[in-house]
């Protein structure tokens, strides 16, 4: 029982080496864990598999460039699914850091590759500030909102934006996001009348599952297991499923962390009943 | 005090913008509607200035380290203000100058990125420490918090589709009891909102504004 | 045909917001009167006067941030809570003789929070303590995120108070201070980062006790009064969605078709 109580004087740093080997075991040698896609990815797979060609889909992108590793091959494959259904895809950053990551994603389908041209099929606005206000003028007045694109490019020019308007011209909304959707909820699904999908980390699917069970929000693609099944779906294979079994080895990790500490600590209480 | 310095000037705009922008909601007249819009991309303008705020408490409190070249400490402050006008020419030409353009890309995607990301990295070590240290269940609020903890990690994890019951369980743990107490909280703060925009209207919302306690 | 002037679909809404604002006018007018609704203590609140003892004995500052939430949207109510509880520990900070270190990440939140901590060293007679340099902004990030770590180990803090609206950067917080042996008093009512406030703070508030904090630390009648309402409005709701789930179970959509008229 001592010995065990000595688990909760651990040098933290002994914990951050045992995750560090924890990461790079799948590195090194990839275990392959296979995965099953879940429902939610599949709504929002078949959400745009439903849409008419040259419907417009618009994309969100609120995240920072230090989340790319985990939703950036979510944002991938959902760019890649849109242009390959031959839809119009406006995306547009509503973070300062949202353009760049939506700009690198971009880069990384490479749209031209696939005959898409840009601001024919696809435009980036980039970031257009004032987060919720934003989101209120884009879905009343997307011209009036922003007159240039992120290339400096006047949006009257391009070809894409002609008939894009309002949220009256757009088919369904896509929110790379990590925090609270209120916003979106007001903005989107209640002024702009349009379900919108949340491609979002797996720690804010259980903030976010109340606002799909009232019907304001889709559904959710969680964190990098989502991205790994969206990219399993549209026969993309890339980071996303590369890191499932860096996500598995870790998680588990965690768990394990939970039991052994807790062993620790009645440990250590009991020998201090067992010293009284 | 001058005239529009006074509190009735601040308390009577910021009634009136809140009133017109709530009733926006509800009321359906073309006219209206549009001058709210336009009222609506004012204010996203104007919240780009709040930046400036930002960068001059930047360059007081840092500023201030240089001037007194304070130990250890100001040569850091002069890096950063370095920094922060680089950063900010780079962005401010990449509108018009195509050189000025890759440099500020070159600089977001290849310092920028790779350092964020790296001390991102972090997180996964404190997470770990902080679990380590803190979630022993000490209480039955912390056992209740590491228990359904436990269930969102391993509900997250691919590997565990392999053991059936856990996602059966897990995915009913978010749809139902989750989302029970979620929603109980998103009413809360609404109803807080509710309560803080009648506040505003009758200017009896100071804020941090304290300064006539 | 004529057309409506309110838009369709948000009638019972519009009922409903009048209804709450004229609640919650009846309790901010009954507390100004004089008959300010009691709320319960809070143990992180009353821990408040022991952290800045605590610095005071060790000679150290303490650190006290208002939270990440935007104040013009959805995280009002708990920034200004959190402003409420910034401008509470400078008080005591101010009688102490303590320093106060608050990081801003919004830049809004700047002149608030320096002014409700400057305003509390004048209430208590030290105005010449205060320097603005005490609020810091940093942006939103990872900025924020190795600022702070960089404060805990340069200024090392004996206590930490962080109530508002906080995302995963609080996890920094609570763990770099930890690590300079500060202690943690903190409080969010945002779902996914309650269990790190509660695991690892000496002392926590969650959910709504973030929002009654606030109106438990100001000394004006009238955020007391506010939340006295804000209950009302919730036991209505509460009403409201067991009346509609009864009726939902039996068959009927009264409740909803209500709510959606």
């Amino acid at each position: 029982m001592m010995a065990l109580s000595k688990i909760t004087t651990i040098d933290r740093r002994w914990i951050w080496l045992v995750v560090m080997i924890a990461f790079a075991i799948p590195i090194i040698r990839p275990l392959a864990i296979p995965i099953k896609v879940s429902e939610d990815t599949r709504i929002a797979f078949n959400a745009i598999e439903s849409l008419p060609e040259g419907s417009v889909v618009m994309l969100d992108v609120e995240m920072w460039m230090r989340y790319y590793s985990e939703l950036g091959p979510t944002t991938e494959a959902f760019i890649y699914h849109v242009l390959k259904k031959n839809l119009k895809l406006v995306i547009w950053a509503s973070s300062p850091e949202g353009a760049p990551f939506a700009e690198t994603a971009l880069r990384a389908v490479n749209p031209e590759n696939m005959g898409k041209k840009y601001g024919v099929d696809y435009v980036h606005l980039g970031y257009i500030a004032g987060g919720e206000k934003a989101m209120a003028s884009l879905m009343t007045d997307i011209h009036g909102t922003v007159t240039t694109d992120y290339y400096g490019n006047n949006i009257k020019d391009l070809k894409i934006m002609e008939n894009v308007r309002s949220s009256k011209d757009i088919k369904m909304i896509a929110c790379v996001m990590s925090t609270q959707p209120d916003d979106r909820v007001r903005q989107y699904s209640i002024t702009g009348g349009i379900k919108w999908i949340a491609l979002t980390s797996g720690g804010w699917v259980p903030g976010i599952k109340p606002f799909v069970a009232s019907g304001h929000v889709l559904t959710t693609v969680g964190g990098i297991r989502g991205g790994a099944e969206y990219e399993l779906l549209v026969g993309r294979p890339g980071s996303g499923l590369i890191s499932t079994d860096i996500t598995s080895v870790t998680l588990l990790l965690m768990v394990a962390l939970v039991i052994v500490t807790n062993i620790g600590y009645f440990a250590e209480r009991a020998s201090r009943r067992g010293k009284k | 005090m001058a005239w529009y310095r006074r509190p009735e000037i601040r308390i009577i705009i910021v009634a009136l913008t809140t009133i017109l922008v709530i009733t926006d909601f509800f009321i359906a007249v073309k006219t209206y509607n549009d001058f709210i819009k336009q009222l609506l991309v004012w204010s996203v303008i104007i919240s780009g200035f709040t930046i400036v705020l930002g960068a001059v408490n930047i360059g007081v409190v840092h500023g201030k380290h240089i001037i007194k070249k304070t130990p250890g400490q100001w040569y850091f402050s002069l890096w950063l203000i370095i920094c922060v006008i680089v950063t900010f020419i780079l962005a401010a030409g990449s509108e018009g100058i195509p050189a000025m353009k890759s440099a500020y890309d070159y600089l977001i995607n290849n310092i920028h990125t790779p350092l964020t990301s790296a001390a991102y990295g972090l997180i996964g070590f404190y997470f770990a420490s902080c679990i380590f240290r803190a979630f022993r269940g000490r209480n039955s609020y912390v056992a209740v918090f590491l228990l359904s903890g436990c269930l969102t990690l391993l509900l997250n994890a691919p590997v565990t589709e392999l053991v059936p019951f856990i996602p059966a369980v897990g995915n009913w743990v978010v749809a139902v009891p989750n989302v029970a107490g979620t929603r109980g909280i998103v009413i809360g703060a609404a109803v807080g909102i509710i309560a803080a925009g009648l506040r505003n209207i009758l200017g009896l919302e100071r804020g941090g504004l304290l300064a006539e306690e | 045909m004529k057309r409506k002037m309110i838009v369709p679909g948000r009638q019972f809404a519009l009922i409903f917001l009048l209804v709450s604002f004229a609640i919650v006018y009846y309790t901010i007018r009954k507390a100004q009167k004089g008959r300010v609704p009691k709320i319960r203590p809070f143990p992180a609140i009353e821990a408040i006067p022991e952290a800045v003892g605590r610095c005071a004995e060790m000679g150290r500052p303490i650190f006290a941030a208002p939270g990440m939430g935007e104040i013009e949207t959805a995280w009002a109510a708990e920034t200004i809570s959190g402003l409420n509880v910034v401008h509470y520990t400078a008080r005591h900070a101010a009688k102490a003789g303590v320093d106060v270190i608050s990081i801003v990440v919004r830049t809004p939140h700047i002149p608030l929070t320096q002014d409700a901590i400057r305003t509390a060293y004048l209430i208590e007679g030290t105005p010449e303590r205060y320097r603005d340099d005490m609020v810091r902004f940093v942006p939103y990030g990872m900025a924020y995120d190795v600022t702070i770590m960089g404060v805990a180990e340069r200024e090392r803090p004996a206590a930490s108070v962080i109530v508002g609206t906080y995302w995963h950067p609080a996890l920094y917080t609570i763990e770099a201070m930890n690590a300079v042996g500060a202690m943690n008093i903190g409080g969010t009512s945002r779902t996914v980062m309650t269990p790190f406030f509660i695991g690892g703070c000496d002392y926590f508030l969650m959910g709504e006790e973030v929002l009654a904090a606030g109106a438990y630390v100001s000394p004006d009648p009238v955020p007391k009064g506010s939340f006295e309402g804000q209950d009302i409005i919730k036991i209505v709701a509460g009403i409201l969605i067991i009346i509609g789930a009864i009726a939902v179970t039996f068959g009927s959509r009264i409740i909803e078709n209500i709510l959606r008229w």
